[in-house]
């Protein structure tokens, strides 16, 4: 049993809908992915987490290196901010406005 | 058709965006060109284009404007609610609308720009517009790869149609004004970040052939600016192109300050500095003070090193 929210399983949905339009075997990899979570010793919900990430990671590819990197810094996810506000800002710089 | 509400507006921004101060003059409405992406089919416009005759309204808010506004320059698309060369009557309506420009910009001490923009190449069979005083017109093109315009912008011209167009505005001693609008990815070659920055790279490419085919026809001296603007679509186009499993539904785009969906930042950024890198390597440093970023955010200019600049400061 994978544990997900209702806005979850939304974000989920639309996701398969966008990626499908670029990869057509999204499906099936994301079939095996919960095939493999299921077997994971963890409790449904941190097997929620582990599989929200994954998703996550396959919309958002470029973001989502992005987020490790910065996972240290209170930013907006979105990186839509500007970053003159924030006292760490020479840190992030090169992180948030480079591939 | 008369038109009941306001001919002239600031141009809508949104929250967060840049405010290059031009104005959109509404003197027609709709277009047939059919481009996938184009913000007209979801607005409340006629379903055919459509021309407004009741200029005399239209000449009523330009004299309030130019009555309660002490700037001297001022900046008109007519090519945001229609492609300004849509048809000849689009034109013929454009020479009206300059004519009656050109006699108040000259009895209120106005200098004035028009943008006509357009996709297609009408100008190489369309009549000229009549020169008139205090008026400067720029032809802007919108420009991207062979590949996008045939997926994207069906009915519009080729990119190499477009590029001759240019000639032909050059002769007529037309400002030139590139708009690199809107910047899709596309092809995409893939999910992964690899495949995605490999789209990335593949993308800038060609954006690099199209800029040096300009450069080898483009009068620089003409040159009015260049505009770079990644896609960006509403709540409502981005869910109707993910329903219509168009390619314009690009997985990393994300809800921005003022709810469209763009391209995640870095990515903008990428493409921005890339082209920014390219124009410089090809018309030199001086081509910065042309270049600007349509409907983004201070904090990306700012990530381009671009200098903030509202339109009516680039006077070609």
């Amino acid at each position: 049993m994978i544990y997900l929210t209702f806005s979850q399983r939304k974000f989920i949905k639309e996701t398969i809908e966008i990626l499908s339009i670029f990869c057509p075997e999204v499906k099936t990899l994301i079939k095996e992915k919960i095939k493999e979570i299921k077997k994971l010793d963890k409790n449904k919900f941190q097997k929620g987490e582990i599989f929200f990430s994954y998703i996550f990671s396959l919309r958002y590819p470029v973001l989502n290196k992005k987020l490790a990197a910065l996972k240290n810094y209170k930013v907006p996810w979105n990186l839509e901010f500007d970053e003159d506000n924030y006292s760490f800002k020479d840190e992030i710089k090169n992180i948030i406005n480079q591939l | 058709m008369k038109r009941k509400i306001v001919f002239i507006k600031k141009y809508d921004y949104g929250r967060g965006v840049f405010d290059l101060g031009e104005y959109v003059i509404s003197y027609a409405s709709s277009c047939h060109l059919g481009c996938e992406y184009c913000y007209l089919k979801f607005a409340k416009t006629p379903k055919e284009p459509v021309i407004y005759e009741n200029i005399e309204v239209l000449e009523k808010e330009l004299t309030q404007l130019f009555l309660e506004n002490k700037a001297q320059n001022f900046y008109f698309n007519l090519g945001e609610t229609t492609d300004a060369f849509l048809s000849e009557k689009h034109i013929e309506t454009i020479d009206k609308i300059s004519e009656v420009i050109s006699f108040l910009a000259e009895k209120y001490d106005k200098r004035i720009f028009l943008e006509l923009r357009t996709k297609t190449d009408n100008i190489l069979k369309f009549p000229s517009l009549n020169k008139r005083k205090n008026i400067f017109y720029i032809y802007a093109i919108s420009l991207l790869p062979e590949e996008g315009i045939t997926n994207f912008e069906r009915n519009t011209a080729s990119l190499e149609k477009r590029i001759e167009s240019i000639k032909k505005a050059q002769k007529l001693s037309y400002f030139i004004g590139l708009r690199f609008e809107p910047i899709i990815v596309y092809p995409v070659l893939g999910i992964t970040y690899e495949k995605v920055i490999k789209s990335l790279k593949g993308l800038i490419i060609s954006y690099n052939k199209i800029l040096e085919k300009i450069s080898s026809i483009l009068d620089f001296d003409l040159l009015h600016s260049i505009s770079l603007g990644t896609l960006r679509l509403t709540k409502k186009q981005y869910k109707y192109l993910k329903e219509k499993k168009s390619k314009l539904a690009f997985f990393e785009m994300v809800l921005s300050p003022d709810k469209k969906y763009r391209y995640s930042r870095p990515i903008r950024v990428y493409i921005y500095q890339e082209l920014i890198k390219s124009l410089k390597e090809i018309f030199g440093e001086k081509i910065v003070n042309k270049i600007y970023l349509a409907t983004e955010f201070t904090y990306i200019w700012k990530a381009c090193n671009l200098p903030l600049k509202s339109i009516v400061q680039l006077l070609g």
